[in-house]
Order: C-alpha cells, then structure tokens, then sequence
C-alpha cells in the first residue's frame, strides 16, 4: 500500500561524524609494534649467532711402534755445506740412489747438515755412517772412528781459487794485504785453507787482512761482486758451478790466482757400520762410473769416478794443516785442534 | 540503498579463517608494519648470504692460509730435514707457531714418524691412525686432507728437486673464522636492527604526513556532513592527496554555491507558497464569508421565503371548500413541494454554512453530517467516533480549526461516497491534549495514490485532496493519504490544537 505524507521531514544522515563511534577507536601501537618486533629479532639473534665450533674428533693419534713395519736399517751419508744445502743435497741424490740401488740390505740416506760446525760437531759424535768429506775433514775424523774408503779423484780439480772483481785495483797479490776477504767456512779445505796459504806463500800478512766467512762459495762470492770484500777464496769446482749458475754475476769477476792442486776429497766410513755394508758401499762407488746411471751421478757433482783410497793417502793433508797451522790461527775459530794424526 | 563496503566483501568472502585470524590495523600500524616485515625479511635474507658466503670465503681463507703456511713450513723443514735435524725441526715449528695460531703442527718422515711436534709429547712416535697415514700416498703437493667446521688439516710435502723428504703437517682451527662470522652475524644483526629502525621511523614520518592531511580531510569531510562549507580544508601536502584536499574544497565551493543558491530559491519558494498559502487561506476564508453569506441567505430569507409560502398554502387549502378536491389535492401538493424545497434550502444552507458548527461544536456539527449522510444513502453503513477525554469535551476548539476539520470530513466522506464505491465509511475524531487527527476510513476501490497525486495527474487529483491538504497546512497540521487499488482509502489530516479561548486572546 502507498502511502503518501505531505510533511516534509529533515531527513537525517547517520549520526555524528565520519568518524563515529562504531570506528575503530586509535589504540596504542607500541605494544602491538613490540610484540611483533621482539619474535622478529629473537629470530634474527638466532640467524645471527650460530653455534660455537666443537672440538674435531678428526685429530691425527699416535702410538709408540711404527705403523709401517720398521724395515731394512738406514745410514746416514754426510755432505759438508759447499753451497745451499738443497743444491748440495739435490746434486748429490742420484749419487746416493745409485748406491741404493746396488747395495742390498739396507739403505743410504744423505744428510747435509746446515754447517761446517755442525759436519764437524756431528762427525765428532759418530753420527754419520757414511761422509764425504776434504781432506781436512778427513783427517779431522780419523780421530773419531773414520776410515777412508775412497777418494772422489787424483786431486787435479782440488785446487783453491783468489776471485776478484773485473774493476778490482788490486793488481799484484801483496795488494791484498789489509784489504776484507770472503771465504765459505773456516775449515774448508779448498776453499779456505788452501787460498790462505797460498796469500802466506806469497808474503801476504793475513792478520792484516779481515776475514768474513759467509757460509757458503756463492755468499763468498756475492761479497766481493757488492763489494763487500776485495777477494774470496774458493774451490775450483764451486767456482764452476757458480759460473754455470750465474753467468751474469759471474761475469763481473774474475780469478786472481789459482793454488797448486791437493788431494781430493775421501769418503770416509765410521767404524759402526757393519763391514758387509761398508764393503757394499765401497763396491757401489768404485765401479759408479761402468755404468750409465752412475756416469749420469758422477757427472751432476763433477767427478769423473771414485778411487779406492786409505788412511795414509791422507796423511799429507794433516802435515799440510800442521804446517800451516800458525796461518789458519789468524781463524776466530779454528777448524782444527791440535795432535791431527 | 547500501552500498557493500570492503568490510562487508570481506565478510561474505570466499575465505571465513581469514575473516577470524584478521586483525584491525589502522594505516600507520600498517605502513610501520610493513616496512618493518619488509626490512626484517630483506636484511635476513642479506645477513644469512652474507654469512654463508663470508663463511664459505673464511673458511676457504683459512685453508689457503693453512696451506700456504704449511708450505712454507715444508720449505724451511727441507733445511732441516736435509740436515737430519729435529731440534731444528722443532724450532721451526715452535716459531711458524708464533706466526700461525694452528691447533698442532708436525713434521713426519715417510713412515710415519713424528720428528717434530708443536706437542713434545708426541715427539718420536709414529702416527696410528689411517686418515693421517694416507697422506703419505697423496700425490706430493700441499693439499687439505680433512675439513670440517671445527678443523682445517692440511699437508704439505718437504721435497728437494723431485725427492720428498716427509710431510708437514698443520692443523688450523675454524675458532677464529666462526669468531669473525659471529661478529659479521652480529654486525649483520645491528645493522637489520638498525635498517627496521630506521624504517620504522620513516614509515611513521611517513605516515603522519600522509595522514595529517587525510585527517584534515577527515575533518572536512565531517564538516561536510554538517554542512559546514565555509571552512576550507588545508593543504599541506602537495602530493596526490593534497591535490584530493584540493579538489575536495573545490567541490566544497561548488557545494555552498550550489547550497546557496538552492537556499535562495528554496527561501523565494517558501516566500511563494506562504503567499500561495495566504492567498488560499484568504480564498477559503473569503469563499467560507460567501458560504456563510450564501447559506444565510438561504436559511433566513429564502428559508423564509419557502416557510411563508408553506404557511401561506396551508392557508390556501385550509380557505378551499370542501368539494374543491381537486384544488385541495393539489395544495396538498404544493405544500408538500414546500416542505421539500425547505428541506433543501436548510440542507443547502447548512453545507453552505453548518450552523451546528458554529453553536453546538464539531463533534455535533461531525456528527450531524454523518447522520444526513447514512440519511440519504441508506446503503453506505456510516459511522462516527469520537475520542475526547472528558476534560476535554466542553473546551471548544478555534472556529477556524473546527471549520477546517468540518470541511475536511465532508470532502472526504463526500469524495467516498461519490467515488469509492463504499460499503461502510467510518470517521473518527480523536482529540488529545495537543493535537486533534480526523480520519475517514472506507472500504471501496481505493487508488493509487501516488499516480493520483503526481504532478501529471493533478487534474484527477482534484481540488478535493488538494483542498485537504492546503486546509491541513494552512492551521500547521498535516493531511497523510493512505490508499491502493482494492485497499480502501484513509485520509488521516492531524492537527495541533488551538483553543477558542487562545484564537480570540490571539
């Protein structure tokens, strides 16, 4: 049914303002803020700090008797520091891996120790069974239950060389006198002994001449191309192999003067070592240079062969060292002791 | 109609967990929030790649720096190893140890013996375990034999030219790597704090300045709810909601002009209908002056007129003789013409100007009317009610009041009768305290009312309703039509009260 009314009446919106009372009211948002925040971080603070590291169970362990059974006995073969120590040792291990390959029932290992003081110290002590060695070191450890074996050669390249720079004014060998020499070691037979007494067969007074020694030919050497010292003594052979090492340096020096040969080195055998072995040893190295491999050894420390050799071949090197015993005094520390047999 | 807002979508929507797990936020909690979530999972997702690869790159670190030391220790053992001498061994060891903070380091020969140890306790013996042994089988080159998170080991192979001497053997601890990754953790960790903060505090600068202007839109908006369109809302944010504040104040201005205008016309109309209504109020009262005039007329003087001549033929008839039969039949005639033709004048006169009205009140004069009414048509069953508290019963109402419910009963009980084809008409006057309601109920036809009383149909509509209505307002009352086809009518007019005593003080 219609139903019409003539009253205009004020029609009403809804009540109140916009925002009336069915609005949500503004609550407090910090609570709200923080109780979504703080999960949030505790999570993140979990993210962030991981757990401290455990002690590794994966740790090597250790016992008393070899794991790999313990197998043929080893000797030890001794090398005096000529030069750097791993090209010494590099340069001689084809030598010993050819006496390991013809011995049986043991084996070689080669040993450098890291000076002549401690070749010396440890020669004294036995330590080696097996040493290559100068004639001064030979004799020197006859005394200590050596023997010599065998020699590297008839001594032609045991010869000292005087090395000067090129620009050098030291023209005559007196000049020398008062100016610093370089040597490798004080109880190195060519290197050392043989130059100084060679200067003191000149007239060179050697107390007037400071002494360095430097450990090794190449320092020696190094010395006089900076400078340093005016000459170096040194030995044939590692003078060529320094020369074949570095043309270069080497090319700004030149050798002053050359000593007369001496006996060559010896391969000495300490008592302790079983005979049966010491002969194999012995056996191994006189007949390196039949076969090619043993050439091949031979070659790399420059020798052409060794010789079979004794006691008393040595015996003029010990005169010689007694001889000149006052000169090598001018040492701070002299390489040898009195009563060398 | 109601429009759906996004609440009530919300809430017939597809997903009803949704609607329980939804919490209110407002638009500040909102952006904070989000900026936050956006943040924490950003700089999370940053810190963790950080840290995975800052682990990785660390832990790679210290094993290059493991194997580089190892190697160098295996370099500078060759020396020594060369020399066969372990006290220089273990004076290397001791001092690489200074360098390197590794958990152990040793140096073994190619079986297995240990020559020099960072541990004396383990000098001379022989390494047991496999994992260790099997280094001696690796190919001669430093390389990382065990790797986990707590420990690098690495080997490094002492060799002159092609020979291999022995093993150094370097175990680095990941402490110090893990302790930089803790410490990257937890710089990664300020810096997320500090990145949420900050945006936080972005978010809610950002916020307030958003929402300072949309709460002076809000405010007026709620201005514009009550219709105060002086006030323009300021503007304080060029953006795109400052330029909603700006064309929200232009539509402002165009409301109050519009407003303005339309209370002008609205006032010049309202100015026109009351002189409408003054003038239709005039032209009742001048036309109910002709009424009363009319109907005076005809009560006193051809009422008169009719009552002499009713006399004068009663006379007539009475002079006639008696065999005069004829002449007498027709007096009779005539007199009875009289009477009717009396009956009519009185009746016209008492439409013209009731006088019951005027001396005996409305309720005699309602009452009256309706009588006459189910008088002349005796087949409308009429009733009348009439709900007057006692007190109120003698306190006459004003002429013009009662004049105006009078009218308004006849033209509604006439129009019912004419027109609604009525079986019962039924009027009720209902007086209370302040206000006094006429209505006139009848079962007819009915009509559509609202076709009736459109402004196309304002010819049918009549003068009947009109005249209701324009009666209605012109004493402030009000005329509410009530009908359908086949419904019946109702025509309720509701009046307020003014008393005869209150009309002639005022």
């Amino acid at each position: 049914m219609h139903r019409i009314t003539f009253v205009v009446k004020q029609v009403h919106g809804p009540a109140g303002p916009c925002l009336g009372p069915g609005e949500p009211q503004p609550r407090r948002s910090l609570g709200r803020l923080l109780r979504v925040l703080l999960p949030l971080l505790a999570l993140l603070a979990l993210i962030a700090c991981s757990p401290e590291g455990r002690e590794s169970e994966n740790l090597p362990s250790y016992r008393k008797t070899p794991a790999i059974p313990r197998g043929a006995p080893v000797y030890r073969m001794a090398l005096p520091p000529l030069a750097n120590v791993k090209r010494v040792y590099a340069s001689h291990l084809p030598l010993v891996e050819s006496i390991n390959a013809r011995v049986t029932g043991f084996s070689v290992r080669l040993v450098v120790p890291q000076n002549y003081t401690d070749l010396a110290r440890r020669l004294q002590a036995g330590e080696f069974s097996l040493a290559l060695v100068d004639p001064a070191q030979t004799t020197e450890s006859l005394r200590y239950g050596y023997r010599v074996a065998a020699s590297t050669g008839d001594g032609d390249s045991s010869r000292g060389l005087i090395i000067l720079r090129n620009d050098s004014d030291i023209r005559a060998i007196r000049d020398l006198e008062g100016r610093p020499l370089s040597f490798p070691a004080a109880g190195s037979f060519t290197s050392t002994l043989l130059p100084k007494s060679f200067l003191h067969e000149w007239s060179v007074d050697l107390s007037a001449c400071p002494m360095r020694y430097v450990g090794s030919a190449a320092s020696a050497l190094m010395s006089v191309y900076f400078g340093k010292t005016e000459a170096a003594g040194i030995g044939l052979m590692q003078w060529q192999q320094f020369t074949s090492e570095h043309p270069d340096i080497s090319s700004s020096l030149k050798i002053g003067w050359v000593t007369e040969p001496f006996i060559a080195d010896a391969l000495i055998i300490h008592d302790g070592m079983p005979r049966g072995h010491a002969r194999q040893v012995t056996e191994a190295l006189l007949s390196l240079h039949e076969i090619a491999e043993g050439r091949d050894a031979l070659q790399r420390i420059g020798l052409p062969r060794f010789t079979a050799a004794s006691n008393d071949e040595y015996r003029p090197a010990a005169e010689f060292i007694r001889r000149n015993a006052a000169v090598f005094s001018h040492d701070p520390q002299p390489p040898l002791r009195e009563g060398i047999p | 109609m109601n429009i759906p807002v996004a609440d009530d979508l919300f809430r017939k929507s597809r997903w009803p967990r949704l609607e329980a797990k939804r919490v209110d936020l407002n638009f500040r909690e909102k952006l904070i929030f989000s900026v936050i979530c956006v943040h924490f999972v950003l700089m999370t997702l940053f810190v963790a790649d950080m840290q995975q690869r800052q682990r990785t790159f660390l832990l790679e670190a210290a094993a290059e720096g493991a194997l580089k030391q190892a190697s160098l220790t295996a370099d500078a053992a060759a020396f020594w190893m060369i020399a066969d001498d372990t006290a220089g061994m273990n004076a290397l060891l001791q001092s690489s140890r200074h360098n390197t903070p590794a958990r152990y380091a040793f140096i073994m020969d190619l079986r297995g013996q240990v020559l020099a140890h960072t541990n004396k306790e383990h000098l001379g013996n022989f390494i047991s375990d496999t994992e260790t042994l099997r280094v001696l089988q690796q190919p001669k080159q430093p390389h990382v034999w065990s790797f986990d998170d707590n420990l690098i080991q690495v080997a490094a192979p002492v060799t002159v030219e092609d020979a291999t001497l022995g093993w150094v053997m370097l175990g680095m601890g990941t402490a110090p790597a893990l302790e930089q990754l803790r410490k990257i953790g937890l710089d990664g960790l300020l810096y997320t704090l500090a990145a949420i903060i900050l945006g936080a505090v972005a978010a809610w600068l950002l916020a307030n300045i958003v929402l300072r202007q949309l709460g002076l839109i809000l405010q007026g908006v709620d201005r514009l709810h009550n219709n105060e369109l002086t006030r323009a809302i300021p503007v304080v944010a060029h953006d795109e909601i400052g330029r909603v504040a700006q064309a929200l104040n232009r539509a402002m201005s165009s409301l109050r002009q519009s407003g303005e205008r339309l209370r002008r016309e609205m006032l010049e109309r309202a100015r026109a209908q009351q002189r409408i209504r003054f003038l239709s109020r005039k032209l009742m009262d001048g036309s109910e002056d002709e009424r009363k005039r009319i109907g005076h007329d005809l009560h006193d003087e051809l009422g008169q007129s009719v009552t002499a001549f009713q006399f004068g033929l009663h006379s007539l008839r009475d002079l006639l003789p008696e065999n005069a039969a004829d002449a007498r039949e027709l007096c009779e005639k005539l007199i009875g013409y009289a009477e009717e033709m009396g009956d009519n004048v009185r009746r016209i006169a008492a439409n013209f100007w009731p006088a019951a009205l005027e001396h005996m009140g409305l309720m005699v004069a309602g009452r009256a009317f309706v009588r006459e009414c189910a008088e002349r048509h005796p087949h409308i069953s009429f009733s009348f009610k009439e709900e007057v508290p006692e007190e109120q019963r003698l306190r006459r109402m004003a002429p013009r009041l009662e004049l105006a419910c009078y009218r308004i009963l006849q033209e509604a009980v006439t129009n019912a009768v004419r027109h609604a084809r009525a079986g019962s008409i039924t009027a009720t006057i209902s007086r209370r305290e302040d206000d006094i309601v006429l209505r006139v109920q009848d079962d007819g036809q009915g009509f559509d009312a609202a076709a009736i009383l459109s402004q196309d149909n304002e010819e049918l509509a009549g003068i009947g309703l009109i005249g209701m209505h324009e009666r209605a307002a012109a004493l402030g009352g009000h005329l509410d039509v009530a009908s359908a086809p086949g419904a019946g009518c109702s025509i309720e007019a509701r009046f307020p009260v003014v008393l005869r005593s209150q009309a002639i003080s005022g």
